[in-house]
């Protein structure tokens, strides 16, 4: 009897005992963050595999897929401003007894400009960091104590220090990354980071990273001594009302440009009515930093909602939009003397367009615009000090400005208005200050050429609708694809003819990407590409 | 799965067959059969029928697609007429017909079905064994028809790919004949169950699959349907 039941079993096991398929292909299909375009392909983050799936474009609409490992756990990723590189943060796995946990780690992808094939860098790291800050120039990226973007919290740790940031300097070996620096802590966290360009210390060029932070104060990094052992301190600016020398926290940045005259400036828009201004000269004697602000204080009428250097007629200013006001408050630095220009509407935002359309005698224009506005104002600051009454122009749109986007030179003359409900936009063109209309049947998203800015694609996400209009002559295209859009992004192509594509990603199912020639765009020959997820596995 | 754990499976199996032969001849020993010699030339020279399952381990990472275990399930047909007998020995060409399928959701959202049809030509040798069975040796050249089907809300519809390939098995196995009561020499059909193992190879094909309008393709890899396999059979002769 035992016999016959042994033999029982052992056919159960000739039978049914065979072994299973790798647990990847019982992953969910999930995406940590909306897809990223690069300059040379599109990234998407599939996270139940731990991996980045790369798409690179090929002549006659065909498609390269890589797939490239990234860390487990928490996700947030973030592209380089040129479009060169993804930087992904992950948060590893939850500590284990054996040891074998995978560390926290940032991997940075990028496509060689000459192959066009994808490769990433790993770096591992101790704590797990969601926050990412990205330096312009692409040499440094430093992660600092945040949320990860994807809210997954595998590996929070028991104990965070809340201004632990690591600085990762691409330009060097990783075996010597990331370095730790400690904040020096008045009870918050930071919140803003920014790299300045390079500006003229008083010990001569040089870097910093600027830190805003939760509670009252400003951290000034040089870049120059962060993997100094230990680390030089950074700076610390405490702000403060002008009016009652209570507390203020920054609210945003805003640095003077390069070629402004004397030592580098910096201010702060805060929660009060008062932008913070600094100058950075020489140190005191005895200090180990390199430089020492000098601080300005001034009161502008109102919570300024942005701010910026701008240059006048009568020099170099600090332009605080006052929407309370309707107005925006030219503030001297060195002295504090504020100059008032009344605007038109309630704007809330600026923007520099001086190389677009060009400035009067060395000043700058600046394009306002703001949600509570049917329209745009160019603000001549050359006659912004004597003539202020004279030196707004209004255009009207008729609806509300959501958001203005840049154009990529040859036709930064070119902005984009995008406004409330997404069913309209306009081109506006700064030269001949007019404003061309354009309509969607329902909300779109646009998505500007990156290279030449010559075309805008629209498309309404989640559906199959697509456009290409072109930015000189305003003719629209209209598109379609096999599969609802999530994102569209146009990349350079591969190959020695070159070219462009759009990529048109689909984030349904496992995963669908159309390829469209982006020049000669025709919905008949795009090629279509599905259950992408299953390949690699 | 690793190469001892498919010869461990493998040796189950032939164990299984080795068991049940053997118990039977067990049987056999203890009975008596005055139309042995009668019962002779229609146990070496007939027409048989089989119907049978198979089990093939295929743990190609192609294969992964479609299932959740290294394993796929086929029924299994074979006519067979024996052609050439001498002595104890006869030789049986036949014709096979293999169908399975299998299915799996992958990555939770996508639904993937696998069918195989195996035409094949069992050229069987066999080695009588006494009154109760044979022993035998097959092999079978012949082609396999393969379709995969892969449907996912990411595709415009399902994106497909159907092929025939040359296909070939080799595999030994053992024939017994259950015992009969009363008169044998008057039943024209004769009962048989046996069993064999071997070895089952497809060639191997690339999983580019695709839909012609709209064009969308997929790119799973390679499939080789190919590895052991053990079969067990009912048949008959006359």
């Amino acid at each position: 009897m035992i016999r016959g039941r042994a033999w029982a079993a052992a056919f159960a096991v000739a039978l049914c005992g065979c072994g299973s398929r790798p647990a990847s292909w019982e992953a969910a299909s999930d995406f940590a963050a909306t897809p990223i375009g690069l300059s040379r392909g599109a990234v998407v983050l599939d996270t139940g595999r731990d991996r980045a799936v790369v798409f690179t474009a090929l002549a006659q609409q065909a498609l390269e897929t890589t797939f490239l490992p990234i860390g487990h756990g928490g996700i947030t990723a973030m592209a380089s401003p040129d479009g060169e590189r993804l930087f992904v943060l992950t948060g590893g796995d939850a500590p284990t007894a054996s040891g074998t946990a995978q560390p926290p780690m940032l991997t940075v992808i990028s496509i060689d400009s000459a192959t066009f094939q994808p490769s990433e860098v790993t770096y591992p790291m101790l704590s797990p960091l969601g926050g990412l800050a990205i330096d312009p120039s692409s040499q440094w990226a430093v992660a600092y104590d945040a949320a990860f973007a994807n809210g997954d919290t595998t590996n929070t740790p028991f104990v965070q220090n809340p201004n632990e940031l690591a600085f990762f300097d691409l330009s060097k070996p990783t075996g010597t990354q990331p370095q730790s620096y400690q904040l020096t802590s008045f009870s918050g966290s930071p919140v803003r980071l920014t790299f300045t360009p390079t500006l003229s210390m008083p010990a001569g060029p040089g870097r910093l990273l600027v830190v805003e932070a939760t509670t009252s104060d400003v951290h000034l990094v040089d870049l120059a001594h962060v993997f100094d052992n230990p680390p030089l301190p950074e700076v610390v600016i405490r702000l403060t009302s002008a009016q009652d020398s209570t507390p203020v926290t920054p609210q945003g940045l805003a640095i003077a440009p390069a070629d402004a005259p004397g030592n580098p400036r910096m201010a702060v828009r805060t929660s009060s009515s008062d932008v913070i201004s600094w100058v950075l000269g020489p140190p005191d004697p005895g200090n180990a930093n390199s430089f020492q602000p000098t601080l300005n204080v001034t009161g502008v009428l109102g919570v300024p909602s942005d701010i910026a250097f701008v240059n006048t007629d009568a020099g170099l200013r600090i332009a605080a939009m006052v929407p309370s006001t309707s107005s925006v408050v030219l503030v001297d630095p060195d002295t504090s003397l504020i100059t008032t220009v009344s605007l038109p509407s309630n704007f809330n935002h600026l923007s520099l367009v001086t190389d677009a359309v060009g400035g009067t005698n060395g000043s700058d224009v600046a394009l306002l615009w703001g949600t509570n506005s049917t329209g745009v104002d160019l603000l001549s600051l050359g006659v912004s000090v004597d003539r202020s009454y004279d030196a707004a122009e209004y255009i009207g749109v008729g609806v509300q400005v959501t958001a203005v986007d840049d154009v990529p030179a040859p036709n930064q003359t070119l902005k984009i208005l995008e406004t409330s409900g997404g069913t309209e936009f306009f081109v506006l063109d700064l030269i001949n200050r007019t404003v061309s209309p354009l309509s969607a049947a329902s909300s779109a998203t646009l998505s500007i050429s990156p290279d030449d800015g010559a075309r805008v694609w629209a498309f309404a996400k989640g559906t199959t609708s697509l456009a290409s209009v072109d930015l000189l002559t305003r003719q629209s295209t209209p598109l379609t694809t096999v599969l609802p859009i999530s994102s569209a992004f146009e990349v350079a192509r591969a190959g020695s003819v070159g070219g462009r594509s759009l990529l048109v990603v689909s984030l349904v199912g496992t995963l669908g990407v159309s390829v469209f020639d982006a020049i000669q765009p025709a919905s008949a020959v795009t090629r279509s590409y599905a259950d992408i997820l299953l390949e690699g596995l | 799965m690793n190469p001892r754990a498919m010869l461990l499976r493998l040796g189950t199996c032939v164990g299984l067959v080795g068991v049940a032969t053997s118990a039977y001849a067990e049987d056999s020993k203890s009975a008596t059969d005055p139309r042995a010699n009668d019962q002779l030339d229609r146990r070496l020279d007939m027409w048989r029928a089989e119907l049978g399952y198979r089990g093939s381990f295929v743990t190609q990472s192609g294969y992964n697609a479609f299932s959740t275990q290294d394993y796929f399930s086929q029924f299994s047909l074979t006519l067979s007429r024996t052609v050439y007998v001498r002595g104890r020995y006869s030789f049986a060409p036949g014709i096979t017909w293999d169908y399975g399928s299998a299915g799996a959701t992958d990555r939770v959202m996508a639904t993937s079905t696998l069918d195989v049809h195996r035409l094949s030509v069992p050229l069987e040798a066999r080695a009588h064994v006494g009154y109760w069975g044979y022993g035998f040796l097959r092999a079978a050249p012949g082609i396999a028809y393969e379709h995969e089907e892969v449907v996912d809300p990411s595709g415009p519809g399902s994106l497909t790919k159907s092929r025939w390939l040359v296909a070939a098995d080799v595999s030994a196995g053992f024939a017994v004949r259950p015992p009969i009561h009363g008169d044998s020499a008057r039943i024209p059909m004769r009962p048989w169950l046996q069993a064999d193992v071997g070895y089952g190879w497809i060639a191997a094909q690339h999983l580019n699959l695709s839909q012609d309008a709209p064009s969308s393709t997929v790119d799973l890899g390679t499939l080789a349907m190919q590895g052991a396999f053990f079969r067990i059979a009912v048949a008959v002769s006359m």
